[in-house]
């Protein structure tokens, strides 16, 4: 017998679903996309490989460090669909003019980047998200942060969902080099606030521990308006303006009445470099890591030749699927047995010309 | 979100009986009864679980612990990241770089060879000085590689450094002291955040 050990294992940076469990997550995301499709959004699909040049600029050292590169036929190097936000962002660029703003769209896909074999905790494998394009006011982030609550309505469990602002972030640290601002948002991302205040004294920033408070604070909906206000006049006149945006912001989504938990949480800054606005993790008990996130990314589509801005979210559905509310029209009926096949077909076309699900 | 109890990894043995004892100081007691691993508080505000040091990476990253106690030799052995939430002012050691008393030890180019169970920590470590290092993995008694002469240098914490004395092995470089923290998993610490401050505080040793 040949090598049973290859037949057992999947290489690592796929995944397969059988049956049951492949019928859970179609139905999970069928759902998801029905949803989307009902508010206006357009299916998408990206190439499941591209030139790897393009992105290299904007993929940061841990996307570099898991994504398998090819080569093809004529020598060029490839990737394989590590982030969907940056393959559509290329596609997006060569079918949309700007008379189509606001383009909105959803999509559907799998991922293929290397993951630890022991890291079962990340499974990103699978993403349905959205990205409203072409809108850069508030109303765009509105949108978006409300789809996502909606979407996530479609999971029998509690949600928190937790808002930061890369645009702030920038602002405030607006004085120094990127390699400084990097440095200090990986330690906010970590919150791990002591060294950056050090940090923040040794540069002769005025207002170091005022700042690193500002970034440390978690606030419910309800809290926000009074504590973020006081920090208003401390920093720069784009500062405070930038203050105001999330003031609204949250008064807005408060007014939305949404069904899950809204934190403002100014650690949260996005983990790719591309966000340049608000962004955003949902987590949920016993997930272990992040289950949805996004955020607004102006720049990005620029740099692959179609200015206009974006606003989305990514919805990492294999971490949500055992939570998916099957409704009972899923379950699925056997026809009665010891008919003859014809009686059993005619009874099963019934069956499913009434929306039933039937096994013969 | 529905309010559960915190749930809280230690490791078994001697960290195990130090946390107990802080919380106890507090005035909040719990124990271990019939070797089992999961014990509450009378309150129910905590359930702690008793795991295996290196696996407690494991536990805390897949969320089934939301926090751990735990050293920083582990955590980086393990390559996972947590939020440190508190420094403990006990379990702190040393790692260290050892051989055999009087071996004649230089930290140049040549390349090293070294027996720990530390295997992450010490790549990373020499790579970053620029020098080569063969390591052979041991999973312990690694005193005993130069002894028998597997390898002439260990890289391994050093408390007291009554073992490698008794082994006749001396220190030739302290490489990174070791601390234990209170660890957080950042999805539950991000659902948690209010009861994980208030513990935080509570457990303060100021």
């Amino acid at each position: 017998m040949k090598n049973k050990h290859n037949y057992l294992r999947n290489p690592q940076g796929t995944e397969g679903l059988y049956f049951e469990e492949a019928d859970i997550h179609k139905q999970a995301s069928s759902s998801l996309e029905r949803m989307f499709s009902n508010w206006g959004y357009s299916p998408v699909k990206t190439p499941v490989f591209d030139f790897y040049d393009i992105y290299e600029p904007l993929l940061d050292r841990d996307l570099k460090s898991n994504i398998y590169r090819l080569i093809d036929r004529d020598g060029d190097l490839l990737m394989l669909r590590s982030d969907i936000t940056l393959f559509l962002a290329k596609q997006v660029g060569r079918v949309l003019r700007d008379s189509d703003l606001p383009a909105r769209c959803f999509y559907s896909d799998t991922i293929l980047r290397h993951q630890d074999s022991e890291d079962v905790s990340k499974n990103e494998f699978y993403q349905t998200g959205i990205e409203l394009i072409g809108k850069p006011d508030i109303d765009g982030d509105l949108e978006v942060l409300s789809l996502l609550s909606l979407a996530l309505d479609n999971y029998d469990t509690d949600f928190v969902i937790h808002i930061g602002s890369r645009a702030l972030f920038d602002l405030v640290f607006s004085s120094f080099s990127t390699e400084k601002k990097a440095e200090i948002a990986s330690k906010f991302l970590d919150r791990n606030f002591k060294p950056v205040e050090s940090l923040l004294e040794s540069e002769g920033f005025e207002k170091s521990k005022e700042a690193v408070d500002l970034f440390s604070l978690i606030l419910t909906v309800e809290e926000v308006g009074l504590t973020l206000a006081k920090y208003k006049g401390l920093f720069s006149v784009a500062v405070d303006s930038e203050i105001d945006k999330i003031l609204s912001l949250f008064s807005q989504l408060q007014e939305c009445g949404l069904s899950h938990e809204l934190r403002l949480d100014l650690s949260e800054l996005g983990t790719q470099p591309y966000y340049t606005g608000f962004v955003f993790n949902a987590y949920t008990n016993l997930s272990g890591t992040a289950v949805a996130s996004g955020g607004r990314y102006d720049k990005l589509l620029k740099k692959f030749g179609f200015d206009a801005s974006s606003v989305g979210f990514s919805i990492m559905t294999r971490k949500l699927d055992s939570f998916f509310k099957q409704s009972s029209s899923q379950d699925v009926e056997k026809i009665e047995e010891g008919l003859s096949f014809a009686q059993r077909y005619k009874e099963a076309v019934s069956l499913t010309s009434q929306g039933k699900r039937i096994k013969l | 979100m529905k309010e559960l109890p915190l749930t809280i990894a230690l490791p078994k043995g001697r960290l195990q009986k130090q946390v107990q004892e802080l919380f106890a100081k507090k005035g909040i007691a719990f124990d271990f009864e019939d070797r089992k691993l999961v014990a509450y508080d009378k309150d129910k505000q905590f359930k702690f679980i008793l795991v295996k040091n290196s696996d407690l990476p494991v536990y805390l990253k897949h969320g089934i612990a939301g926090l751990g106690v735990c050293g920083s030799d582990v955590v980086y052995e393990s390559g996972d990241e947590f939020y440190k939430l508190l420094k403990f002012s006990f379990g702190g050691t040393t790692m260290c770089l050892a051989g055999m008393k009087g071996c004649d030890y230089s930290e140049s180019d040549r390349k090293l060879t070294v027996a720990t169970k530390f295997t992450k920590f010490t790549e990373d470590y020499y790579s970053k000085l620029g020098v080569p290092v063969e390591i052979i993995k041991l999973n312990g008694s690694v005193e005993l590689a130069p002894v028998l002469g597997l390898a002439p240098y260990i890289v391994d914490l050093v408390e007291t450094g009554s073992t490698l004395k008794a082994n006749n092995l001396e220190i030739f470089k302290k490489l990174q002291e070791i601390s234990v923290y209170l660890l957080a998993n950042p999805a539950y610490f991000k659902i948690h955040y209010k009861k994980i401050e208030k513990l935080v505080e509570f457990l303060s040793e100021d």
